[in-house]
């Protein structure tokens, strides 16, 4: 199905970019940095993270700002199970899934009373108050000491093939996406973002489906989570603060909220800014200020947003002749 | 008035009042509508006509009285429970999905009515039943043609006739259309009364709309009913109202009668 601002190019176009993607994260690793496989790992993370919230923003639209909870949540919950030996691995990472699900339906119904920026305003709220307990309760979450030495299973000690790991779990969770984006249910989701009241007429519960997109947000934004709690072998509460909501935002924005291809460039751009200038000055932010204005300016609908749309300017030219002379 | 032997009504409106503030914008409104009946409302801006159909669909809460679908109380139910229980209604401004194309705006529809929206996997597109069903209401409207463009580049009128077209779509009983012809063409306006009256007769639908112009108003509608300023103050058939002295002073003018 195309149409509608997930798609508003054909997905084919989409699934070549995931395609060229595929083999560029699957090859890079092999050239030998180890730097080169954090950076990477931590890319495929935040652009899991993003496409979640993609799902809620770009397709469903609802600004979220409190998808960190359901990150947070994730990673704490690969944490916890983990060190306490509650579970294996290969359980605790499903389990995130579980976990953000549950969190969304206690949150999602009191966020979805309300539209607009007082939504946004409750996500931001209800998420404050899960990284308020998260700090707080030094017992069971360690407070604001995280928690450290995560045991990891053997199979996946290797950071490489932690990497690998990552790599099928985000390509999977994309196709995922892709298909429910193009399922009736994308559709609905879709024509909620449209035109909620017209959905409604046609027989639409729309807020049950507006919880429905808070769900999958928050599953795929807590599988993100335990995976990089995987990798980093540690957690923190500022996984759940309020700026790594923020940064969700960013990327998707950044990269261009009409696929979810632009999300995870997006994620690639932050973290490659954040990394490479982070090591030159300590005064990062002040060059991704002016990076996203620069992308604002001249990519205003996102950098994939918007050369996809030179793209489909340029394969138009031919055409443009003939749909010029249309009223 | 009513005829020898009276089936149920589709539609009952029993003494349904609301005000904003101080403002009555319905007061005390009783009518019903027969199975099959192709009717109209009438009045002018600012009567109620579209309030009333807001009251009627769910959108506005009535202070007081009652709205019976088939002899069912749907008065408080939400819009979209109201759309399944089988009353489609399109827009005075037009309501489509524009960044979605013609077909995607009426197969939604469809499997909307069919509860097959919470299917996450299968591509909406691979539901070639539903597909079909939505290009042949398309068909009836004269935009099959147009299936694969995108909604908001159309023409106002083609737009207009989707709406209509993402109405049918819910097979209702009842279909409610709030000035369905504004802003056409002379010739918009001509086929569109056509397509409708075809529409209303092949499907054996109960059609009330709503519409300023006179021609059609009384050139199509078997019974045409009357509002000014929140009340009902006629109904009757198309000859009845135009003879009627409180519809001319109101509303018609002298003109009207010949």
């Amino acid at each position: 199905m195309s149409g509608g601002k997930p798609g508003a190019k054909s997905g084919r176009d989409e699934w070549a970019q995931w395609g060229i993607a595929l083999v560029l994260f699957a090859v890079v690793p092999l050239l030998g940095k180890k730097y080169f496989v954090s950076m990477g790992n931590e890319i495929l993370v935040m652009g899991l993270f993003a496409m979640g919230f993609n799902l809620l923003y770009g397709v469903t639209g609802m600004l979220s700002f409190g998808q960190a909870a359901y990150y947070g949540v994730g990673a704490y919950t690969v944490g916890l199970l983990l060190s306490k030996g509650v579970a294996p691995f290969w359980v605790a990472l499903p389990a995130t899934m579980a976990v953000g699900a549950a969190l969304a339906l206690v949150l999602g119904p009191l966020c979805i009373r309300l539209t607009g920026v007082y939504f946004t305003m409750l996500t931001l709220a209800f998420a404050e108050m899960v990284w308020g307990i998260v700090f707080k309760w030094y017992d069971f979450t360690g407070g604001d000491n995280g928690i450290q030495g995560i045991p990891m299973p053997e199979a996946l000690h290797d950071p490489l093939r932690y990497y690998y790991f990552t790599l099928a779990v985000v390509f999977v969770s994309f196709w995922l996406i892709r298909r429910i984006v193009d399922s009736p249910f994308g559709a609905v989701l879709q024509s909620i973002r449209e035109n909620p009241e017209r959905a409604g007429f046609i027989g639409v519960k729309v807020r049950r489906y507006q919880l429905a997109a808070m769900v999958l947000s928050g599953v795929f934004a807590a599988l993100a989570g335990g995976l990089f709690a995987g990798y980093q072998h540690s957690i923190h509460p500022d996984m759940l603060h309020w700026t790594k909501s923020g940064e969700v935002i960013l990327m998707s924005i950044l990269g261009g909220v009409s696929s979810f291809f632009g999300p995870l460039m997006g994620a690639a751009v932050i973290v490659f800014i954040e990394d490479m200038i982070g090591k030159y000055t300590e005064f990062w932010e002040i060059w991704i200020g002016g990076i996203m204005l620069a992308i604002v300016i001249f990519f205003p609908r996102g950098v994939i947003g918007t050369s996809d749309t030179w793209i489909t300017r340029w394969r138009n030219h031919g055409k443009r002749a003939d749909t010029a002379a249309r009223p | 008035m009513e005829n020898a032997q009276t089936p149920p009504p589709v539609l009952e409106v029993r003494r349904l009042s609301k005000a904003f503030g101080g403002l009555k914008v319905a007061h005390d409104v009783s009518f019903s509508i027969r199975r099959g009946e192709l009717s109209a409302i009438i009045g002018p801006n600012g009567a109620g006509k579209t309030t009333l159909f807001n009251l009627i669909t769910g959108k506005l809460v009535p202070d007081a009285g009652m709205v019976l679908f088939k002899g069912e109380r749907i008065d408080g139910l939400s819009p979209a429970d109201i759309a399944r229980k089988g009353i489609g209604r399109a827009f005075q401004i037009t309501s489509i999905f524009k960044e979605r194309t013609v077909l995607e705006n009426v197969l939604i529809s469809v499997l909307s009515r069919e509860k097959k929206t919470a299917r996450l996997f299968r591509k909406a597109s691979g539901h070639l039943e539903e597909v079909r069903e939505a290009m042949e209401i398309l068909g009836t409207l004269s935009l099959d043609g147009k299936a694969g463009e995108m909604a908001g580049s159309l023409p106002h009128g083609d737009q207009k006739r989707l709406d209509i077209s993402m109405a049918l779509a819910l097979n209702p009983e009842l279909v409610m259309l709030d000035e369905p012809m504004a802003g056409m063409s002379p010739e918009e306006r001509a086929t569109t009364v056509d397509l409708i009256r075809k529409v209303w007769s092949e499907k054996a639908l109960t059609l009330l709309f709503i519409e300023h112009d006179m021609d059609v108003v009384f050139g199509i509608s078997e019974w045409i009913r009357v509002l000014n300023q929140g009340v009902l103050l006629a109904e009757g058939t198309p000859a009845e109202i135009s003879r009627n002295r409180d519809v001319i002073t109101a509303y018609l003018g002298e003109e009207i009668v010949e």
